[in-house]
């Protein structure tokens, strides 16, 4: 059966992603970890996000990617017992000392390869197979008619990225952030100067003030049918320190799509899907390598879209009896707003919120202050986790 | 005892070349910029290295797709039969596939993924070779190169990106520019005055080093650690590249390095030191 894959940054986007339809999440522990700067979890955390996840039939994978210094070593094999005691269902692996680590001290663990490693065709999938990984996460680079092969000539279980941020090189393969700033990015610490604007000399004269190699994200909501027909068994989403909104608006686009191909056999309309994903806060976005190599369709020009704010709060709980919402503010909204709502259960929905109170249940006029708790009443039943953002 | 390797610029350079093999990059498979070199001018530098006993060295360091691999069966199986020595490589389809052959001389050469002993002596214990870290301290790679099975780049401009995107034609397209992307092109960024090299060739963009990394001084510490020293002449002249190696061979012997070393800058100042004497910044955060 296909899986789900998405990003969680913290608990709460665990628990959003499990809610809203992922087979799996995939998070990082406080060590080991790329994506330093992601509100990463405790080891108390990935206990209790694995409790929630495998209650409800989805599994956990620890990222245990970074490319590991001689300091990075230390304390590793305690922290793989830790992990598997606490519910981890599989590792993602950079390192072959890791994974030997790993076989050893946490057998329980599935291991998955990184896409740091850039693994690209079958012969080098079999010799990770052959060296105990049980996946491998394909490099962004690989496109669809290689998949295919691929999986005509490999048994090895295929993960392939489907929407998110893309790095301008091959994952693992980029020192321009380390060189340029100091921060290594294949240990978490990636300053994104693929992003940057530089001047472009040619022949020792400027050819360019604004020379930009930066790639758009990667969206690849129209593949998916062909990715469930090629036999990949994991389609991920990027964006460990995405939003909440995002991960909720992601996971719930993907999962009622892959659902309808699994039981129609057929997308009737990508586009209303298409719609919905763009009301999260995604960059400019394209196909990345799966129908070929990008041209400047697939670069990143333009100055990306402004952080949006249109997602206003999330819903703490709901009386069945009064009507009542109690839901925490994500960004500024007023009375007399016309919001939607949507969620795991919960088809969009809109509505003009009619009056909002504090949580004093004193009269505001306007829910300004960052995860504020506000009441309102609305006709239609909600659920804890339910989401609300801006028409 | 390590010994030095340099790519080669021609063919000419290899009689008289200081160095004790000589590095060719395979046209298909090599992210080298330039020169690179087809099958049968392979050939024709492997008989030329026998002849003036040097070690030869293939390039085939890049990163492969699914749909290259009969192509590289195919030259993989040709250059078995030309009692090639090592095989560098970038993608472990060229290891998945000599494995088979009971190849012996296969160092693997990502630029970043070796960064601590214990995954070199993981790659040894699979009768592999590997090529230590760009990122990594003097201190880290001494410590690496105790493995005993490691290559390491002792001077040139390092690769330090590798995108299979064709960055520079995009560029030149998406701005109505009149660009060769095959020439070489440097990047500024307007905070830092360096300038990065930048090339695009049908594997994909490259950006290098601003300045040609150069561990020279150390060399005794590591002479009798490292298996291999590598001189990557890209964007050297072939006279400023026989200059350099010749320094270098003659800092191995035991000459005077202060000498030695005065003279390697007086080639070409430019000169930088990576993270020899320094760590990078992690950002992780804390419990």
């Amino acid at each position: 059966m296909i899986e789900l894959l998405a990003p969680a940054g913290n608990l709460e986007k665990l628990r959003v992603a499990v809610l809203y339809g992922a087979d799996a999440v995939y998070v990082g522990g406080k060590k080991f970890s790329l994506r330093a700067r992601a509100s990463n979890f405790s080891l108390a955390d990935i206990e209790e996000g694995c409790k929630f996840a495998h209650a409800r039939g989805a599994k956990v994978y620890v990222t245990v990617n970074i490319v590991p210094h001689g300091e990075d070593l230390e304390g590793f094999p305690e922290y793989l017992r830790e992990l598997e005691a606490a519910g981890a269902d599989g590792i993602i692996l950079t390192s072959l000392y890791y994974s030997k680590m790993a076989k050893l001290h946490a057998p329980g663990l599935e291991l998955h390869l990184s896409t740091q490693f850039s693994s690209a065709n079958s012969l080098a999938l079999n010799f990770f197979k052959k060296m105990g990984f049980a996946r491998a996460v394909l490099a962004r680079e690989v496109g669809l008619s290689e998949i295919e092969l691929i999986r005509k000539n490999t048994d090895i279980d295929l993960e392939v990225f489907i929407h998110g941020g893309m790095c301008a090189s091959y994952s693992g393969r980029c020192m321009l952030s380390n060189y340029m700033t100091d921060r290594d990015a294949n240990r978490g610490g990636c300053a994104h100067s693929c992003r940057w604007a530089y001047r472009l000399y040619g022949k020792g004269k400027i050819m360019s003030e604004s020379f930009k190699m930066g790639s758009k994200d990667l969206f690849a909501l129209r593949a998916i049918p062909e990715l469930i027909n090629l036999g990949v068994k994991s389609l991920k989403i990027e964006g460990r320190m995405k939003s909440v909104h995002y991960i909720g608006t992601t996971v719930r686009v993907y999962r009622m799509l892959i659902d309808e191909y699994l039981r129609e056999g057929r997308i009737r309309d990508f586009s209303s899907y298409e719609q919905e994903l763009y009301k999260a806060e995604n960059r400019p976005a394209a196909t990345g390598f799966l129908y070929g190599i990008p041209g400047p369709e697939g670069q990143l020009y333009e100055s990306g879209k402004a952080a949006s704010n249109d997602f206003l709060g999330i819903v703490l709980a709901y009386d069945e009896k009064t009507g009542w919402v109690t839901a925490e503010q994500r960004n500024n909204f007023a009375a007399g707003a016309e919001v939607e709502f949507f969620g795991p259960k919960l088809c969009n929905t809109r509505y003009v919120i009619p009056e909002l109170f504090d949580e004093n249940m004193e009269v505001l006029e306007v829910a300004r202050h960052p995860r504020q708790i506000v009441r309102f009443r609305a006709p239609f039943k909600l659920n804890e986790y339910d989401m609300f953002r801006r028409v | 005892m390590m010994k030095l390797l340099a790519d080669i610029l021609s063919p000419e350079m290899i009689a008289d070349c200081p160095a004790d093999g000589i590095i060719v990059s395979d046209a298909d498979f090599s992210c080298f910029p330039e020169p690179t070199f087809t099958y049968e001018e392979v050939k024709e530098v492997a008989s030329l290295c026998r002849k003036h006993g040097k070690m030869i060295v293939l390039n085939i360091d890049a990163i492969i797709g699914e749909e290259e691999l009969p192509l590289l069966i195919e030259k993989l199986d040709a250059y078995l039969a030309l009692g090639i020595d090592y095989y560098l490589f970038g993608d472990f389809a060229v290891y998945g596939h000599f494995r088979e052959k009971g190849e012996k001389g296969l160092i693997f050469d990502s630029k970043t993924l070796i960064t601590n002993k214990e995954d070199a002596l993981i790659y040894k214990d699979l009768g592999i070779m590997i090529a230590i870290s760009n990122e990594i301290s003097l201190e880290e790679i001494l410590e690496v190169a105790s493995a005993g099975n490691c290559l390491f780049d002792i001077y040139g401009h390092r690769q330090i990106f590798y995108s299979k995107r064709p960055l520079l034609g995009n560029y030149f397209k998406n701005a109505g520019l009149t660009g060769d992307e095959k020439l070489f092109y440097e990047l500024q960024e307007e905070k830092r005055p360096e300038k990065y090299p930048i090339h695009q060739t049908k594997r994909g963009t490259f950006i290098y080093t601003p300045y040609r990394y150069a561990l020279f001084k150390e060399l005794s510490l590591l002479k009798d650690k490292l298996l291999f020293g590598r001189i990557n002449t890209a964007f050297l002249s072939e006279d400023e590249a026989m200059k350099i190696i010749g320094l270098y061979k003659k800092a191995l012997a035991g000459d005077c390095m202060d000498t030695l070393y005065e003279k390697l800058l007086a080639i070409n100042p430019n000169v930088g030191r990576g993270f020899l004497d320094k760590k990078s910044i992690l950002l992780k955060e804390e419990a």
